[in-house]
């Protein structure tokens, strides 16, 4: 297409329109890094919080039997 | 430099992988038995771990490997769901922060295990998108799609798209701050 036969208004309204597409584009993507943000920002509250859980006297537990283990091993080898 | 005893650094990350346990299963006593085999797998076999590389990542693959193996045999995981991320929420909420986290959880609840895992790996416990992969033995685009979609249902469940929807403050204290910059000005 030769541009220079195309009339300005036309020329205009194209540039408008491109325009009104960028600003809608670039507002979309900053909205759906808010919301990642706002998601991964739940997800970190959430997974602390199960990481304060107190820690289960079963699983405690076998942690000493198996460190008593190790140690009744490392014993026996010297 | 003497390097840190592999056993010792296993147990410093007990608590991430029980969290992570906690995420899958959605279970506290299926989580539970799930820790133990992992613990003692991982206790057992401390000699295949390469030290320097990611022993978060290298316990959490135990982990999932036992979960998902489990769960192919029992197929039960929707009736064992104890609503873990629903705790504490017999408590009346007293603001809305609360409100929203307990809207977030239980949506977060309704994700399928395999976006709940690629999230909770990627969003919160800091795995890159290739470490991610890895401890889920899939190709790394299959991780960023599942944390796409699980982002996307997300969105929907707590209509994230309506501007409001993402305010974490609540009315009280919204008031005093536009009441605050009322006077200041």
């Amino acid at each position: 297409m030769n541009w220079k036969l195309v009339p300005d208004w036309y020329k205009k309204r194209c540039g408008a329109a491109l325009g009104h597409y960028e600003k809608m584009t670039s507002n979309n993507n900053h909205k759906q890094d808010r919301i990642a943000h706002y998601i991964d920002e739940n997800l970190s509250k959430v997974f602390s919080e199960l990481e304060n859980d107190e820690m289960p006297d079963q699983i405690l537990d076998l942690l000493s039997v198996l460190r008593a283990q190790d140690e009744e091993r490392k014993a026996k080898k010297e | 430099m003497k390097q840190q005893n592999p056993r010792d650094e296993l147990v410093e990350h007990l608590p991430a992988l029980r969290a992570f346990a906690l995420s899958l299963t959605r279970n506290r006593a299926m989580a539970d038995d799930m820790m133990q085999d992992t613990l003692l797998k991982a206790w057992s076999n401390i000699d295949k771990f390469t030290p320097g590389t990611n022993m978060r990542a290298w316990l959490f693959t135990i982990l999932r490997n036992n979960f998902y193996s489990n769960h192919r045999k029992h197929r039960r995981e929707v009736a064992d769901v104890d609503s873990i991320f629903a705790d504490g929420m017999s408590v009346k909420p007293e603001h809305d922060g609360r409100l929203q986290m307990r809207d977030f959880k239980t949506a977060f609840d309704q994700l399928p295990a395999e976006q709940r895992e690629a999230l909770m790996l990627v969003g919160a416990s800091g795995f890159s998108y290739d470490e991610a992969a890895e401890t889920c033995g899939v190709a790394t685009g299959t991780i960023k799609s599942r944390v796409n979609r699980a982002r996307a249902r997300l969105t929907e469940l707590l209509n994230l798209e309506d501007d409001g929807s993402m305010e974490l403050t609540d009315e009280v204290t919204m008031s005093v701050i536009t009441n605050s910059k009322g006077f200041s000005s």
